[in-house]
């Protein structure tokens, strides 16, 4: 039931993105350049939704619906945060894709994103090398 | 360039649906949405990335008791484990595999490619294969290995970034900054700011 539950949340948030254009390069560009304010728009409005949805929710109730607790993570600023936002934010701009929208442009069958695809795999796994060998940074992730 | 004509969701609608996947998530599993995490998880379950070996909960347990005992004595450890009830160790694990990251969460990257291809198919509509778009054929010129190179490379500052940061756009920047997390701020403002810049750098560029 937990798999069918996260591959069917997947699918919807797949649709979603692609069909509100954060999947797409040219929207991105658009957005980046200031020439389109469609994404601006959808960011607002997502964000200021999910701001009150979640604050309801957390007044609401304690358990999810599959069980067990709902866990608020917690997002403290940390020595990675902004240099690791800053290389995040050369790829986005680059490529207009986001570890999420490079597989949903994937599967809208630019199959050129499977290089962008195969580099956030390669990039996920090379940073905990290099954590653990060069930085030993605490990263608020579980390495 | 003109702006490219919208075929998309009104921006009303597509925040509106984001929101309600972002909180229906959680409200759902228990846990907020956040995508970039997830490829550590598939790549752990398609072992292809060494993870730490986990401690199972008696033995977690062993060794918190043992510290009590040494910090606070014997009468503490007495009074803590005094008419325990007994332990499900089956179901302890359960909850500790699926509180990292077991159980169906590694299906939501599939899901992703699903739910583009879906949308794809519902519009009967398939794009060039080998271009992201018009911007994409202006700024890397006919497909080739250069751009294969550029999206990979791009690729491996994401993967990289998002894990040096721990977050993404849906991790940071909707659920993060939703929930006012500092970090969450910070890491939105960066990328989001860098991005622009890259942006405009191309376009100096004259791409």
């Amino acid at each position: 039931m937990r798999r069918a539950v996260d591959l069917a949340a997947g699918i919807v948030f797949g649709i979603v993105l692609a069909r509100s254009g954060a999947a797409d390069f040219d929207a991105m560009n658009e957005m980046f350049l200031f020439k389109d304010f469609h994404l601006f728009g959808v960011a607002l409005v997502s964000t200021g939704l999910t701001m009150l949805g979640l604050f309801a929710l957390r007044r609401a109730r304690r358990r999810a619906l599959q069980g067990g607790p709902i866990r608020f993570q917690s997002r403290p600023l940390h020595r990675g945060s902004v240099l690791g936002a800053a290389i995040f934010g050369v790829g986005w701009g680059v490529c207009g894709a986001c570890p999420g929208t490079a597989l949903v442009q994937l599967g809208q069958g630019h199959l050129v994103a499977l290089a962008t695809v195969a580099g956030v795999a390669c990039g996920s796994l090379l940073f905990p090398v290099v954590n653990r060998r060069y930085l030993g940074w605490a990263t608020a992730s579980c390495e | 360039m003109p702006p490219t004509p919208s075929h998309f969701w009104p921006f009303w609608w597509g925040g509106l649906a984001v929101a309600l996947v972002a909180v229906g998530y959680p409200l759902v599993t228990g846990r907020l949405l956040g995508v970039s995490g997830l490829y550590a998880v598939l790549l752990d379950r398609l072992h292809l990335r060494r993870s730490a070996p986990a401690l199972a909960p008696s033995d977690f347990e062993r060794a918190l008791l043992a510290a009590t005992e040494a910090e606070f004595g014997a009468a503490a450890v007495a009074a803590a484990t005094d008419g325990a009830a007994p332990r499900d160790e089956a179901g302890e694990r359960a909850a500790l595999s699926e509180a990292a990251g077991g159980g169906g969460i590694g299906l939501f990257l599939p899901g992703l490619l699903l739910g583009g291809l879906l949308s794809q198919a519902w519009q009967r509509h398939w794009p060039d294969p080998s271009s992201l778009g018009r911007h994409f054929d202006l700024r890397f010129g006919a497909f080739g290995p250069g751009a294969v190179a550029a999206l990979f490379a791009a690729g491996v500052c994401i993967g990289f970034g998002t894990r040096m940061s721990g977050g993404c756009t849906s991790g940071h920047g909707i659920s993060g900054v939703a929930t006012g997390q500092p970090g969450s701020l910070v890491s939105t403002a960066t990328f989001w700011s860098v991005g622009v810049g890259v942006s405009w750098l191309f376009v100096l560029a004259g791409r």
